[in-house]
């Protein structure tokens, strides 16, 4: 058994017969006609260092997160996630990379998702036959349960019956990429991030430091500014990131989703996870997050 | 065919020894292997019920609205109703209008519910500090020429909302009543001192538009604690606006309070509790500020600023 916890802006698409997956939005610049208004948005995994056995990644697009985690009060252990990012598309007409996790079931259960994600077809949401996603993930079973995380929401998806070790496949249409855990063989089954947001663990600077952009974070990547993600972007009042969903839209229309009305995610339960990239998400100050939220059909 | 070849042809074949051992520890090898199989099952629903436990023990957040409180938090029905009042919402203003000359950006924050605090005088709300922060990964505060504003500029763009909440007879949320922010009197960590720990901020609420009232003429205030609570295990109880959702209650217990901070892992807190007064759950008094989150099912704890180390920073609170 293992988990992949999606977080961010990602579409279900698994209400239609015949059509069960999820679809990522492009949110790296280049590709949309309205790509200055949302910051950069980076779709990737983030895998414990401690899970991973051996992976072919993209090498420039892999990259070793450290993590600090407060244990006690005053006493911190770091803890090295791996980010395995989708390489920026050149074109928003570029398919999107299929990014496989392996699973035998073959029933797929919807747990809650019609109730816990706001749905996208209700603000006229039409798929496009060829939407500029930037990563597209088959779910040909297993269960799906729509959590909440901090103020946003959190889809898991279960996966009881697997080949072992779990691979991940990532095929951009050129070479098929993977990432390879070890045989899990702690109390918790492994657990996965797929995640489609801002850089969340890129450093808060003050005004005051903020000359000294470009240094690295003193992780193992040079890190984007906190303020050079905000401040590529224009007004969407308090849609914030939701409006890259036109991305998938028929007619990639952003006002359809500058309002959107999400479900209370207060009515969730809580995400039950042990991942450390979640574990320091949820660390955080307590002020308000954007609507960030996934999507339903 | 002579006689000694037919004899031969029709004795029962000798049964060999070697294929007998063959048979008993091929038949051996299968067992075993079936009980490694066996095994392997066990080992994985092992770890598909201790999942399904984990799982289970995430239900643990459970805030209730404060007039419909039901007393079964760790807190009685008439603390609830003693200390709520004074409790309120910190929300940006309406930003309309505003930041339109050349240079100026609004920013994203127009109208956002944003923390939550407490009345401690009839005019001073104390939150916290990083609710006046310049930078967030993905809002934007006011700026001007490409900088945004300070600390002391923000605070004016926000008011402080009371009776967000549930009224416990309709079910309807009550009507707000709002006050603007008219001065940041402390806030930390400073813009000079990033790194402090002290998270904390005091703002001076101005008078209620229709009546002319300060806020704690209507709403009361709350008692600061002098010092520290430190008892393993004392009783806490964190009033708040989960989410920026109307007023609710948690409680739970203290795990530890050390160099200015103070924990605790089973009162659940979300995004907008910032700033909720950390209170004592038999006196009332606030014992320090919320700020973080962390507490997952697994093992971490939330946070927030003892008032210790308010205290030792602040005038105000000296001046009370």
């Amino acid at each position: 058994m293992y988990a992949v916890n999606f977080i961010g802006l990602n579409y279900f698409n698994a209400c239609t017969v015949g059509q069960r997956d999820v679809l990522t939005p492009n949110g790296t610049p280049g590709s949309g006609k309205d790509d200055d208004q949302v910051p950069e948005h980076f779709a990737s995994l983030f895998i414990d260092e401690d899970l991973c056995a051996d992976d072919d990644w993209w090498p420039e697009q892999k990259h070793v997160r450290p993590v600090r985690l407060e244990i006690k009060l005053g006493e911190f252990r770091t803890a090295n996630v791996i980010e395995f990012r989708i390489p920026a598309k050149p074109d928003q007409y570029t398919e999107p990379v299929d990014l496989h996790f392996p699973c035998r079931d073959r029933t797929l259960t919807n747990l809650n998702l019609d109730n816990g994600l706001p749905k996208l077809q209700t603000m006229g949401f039409v798929l496009d036959d060829r939407p500029d996603a930037i990563a597209k993930i088959p779910l040909p079973g297993g269960t799906l349960e729509v959590f909440r995380f901090g103020g946003a929401t959190l889809v898991r998806w279960l996966i009881s019956d697997h080949d072992d070790p779990i691979t991940i496949t990532a095929h951009d249409g050129k070479k098929a990429r993977r990432v390879m855990l070890k045989k899990s063989d702690g109390p918790l089954p492994a657990e996965i991030v797929f995640s489609n947001t801002v850089d969340l663990l890129a450093p808060l600077v003050m005004p005051t430091q903020s000359q000294n952009m470009g240094v690295a974070s003193g992780g193992t990547m040079p890190v984007m500014h906190a303020t050079s993600v905000a401040g590529s972007m224009h007004n969407h009042g308090s849609a914030g990131h939701f409006v890259l969903y036109a991305k998938l839209d028929k007619d990639r229309n952003e006002q359809k989703f500058e309002s959107p009305k999400l479900p209370d995610p207060m009515k969730l339960k809580g995400a039950p996870f042990s991942n450390a990239y979640l574990a320091y998400l949820s660390s955080l100050e307590e002020t308000p997050d954007p609507p960030c939220s996934g999507g339903c059909c | 065919m002579s006689d000694n070849q037919a004899a031969k042809s029709t004795a029962p074949a000798p049964v060999e020894s070697y294929g007998r051992q063959d048979l008993v520890t091929g038949t051996i090898r299968k067992l075993l292997d079936e009980r490694a199989g066996v095994v392997r099952s066990l080992v994985e629903l092992d770890v598909q019920l201790e999942y399904l436990f984990y799982d289970l023990s995430s239900t643990k957040d459970d805030p209730q609205d404060v007039e419909r409180y039901d007393g079964t938090l760790g807190v009685t029905r008439e603390f609830v109703n003693d200390y709520e009042r004074p409790i309120g919402l910190l929300q940006w203003i309406d930003l309309t209008g505003r930041f339109q000359a050349a240079g100026e950006d609004q920013g994203n924050v127009s109208g956002q519910r944003w923390g939550s605090g407490a009345l401690i005088s009839d005019d001073l709300f104390l939150t916290a500090g990083h609710c006046f922060r310049q930078e967030f990964r993905s809002w934007r505060v006011p700026e001007r020429n490409g900088m945004p504003i300070s600390p002391a500029e923000i605070a004016p763009l926000m008011c402080v909302c009371f009776d967000f909440q549930i009224d416990g007879d309709t079910g309807q949320t009550r009507p707000e009543v709002c006050y603007p922010v008219i001065e940041l009197v402390e806030c930390s960590p400073a813009p000079e001192d990033p790194n402090s720990t002290v998270d904390y901020a005091i703002v001076r609420l101005g008078r209620d538009e229709k009546s002319g009232t300060l806020p704690g003429k209507m709403f009361g205030s709350l008692h600061v604690a002098k010092t520290d609570l430190t008892v393993k295990n004392a009783s806490l109880c964190i009033i708040q606006h989960p989410n920026r959702a109307e007023k609710k209650v948690e409680a739970g217990h203290l795990l530890e309070t050390r160099d200015g901070r103070i924990a605790y892992n089973d009162i659940g807190t979300f995004s907008g509790t910032s700033g909720a007064p950390i209170l004592n759950g038999i006196t009332g008094e606030i014992a320090g500020v919320h700020i973080k989150g962390g507490a997952l099912p697994v093992g971490g704890f939330n946070s927030g600023t003892a008032i210790g180390a308010i205290r030792a920073k602040s005038k105000a609170l000296a001046n009370l």
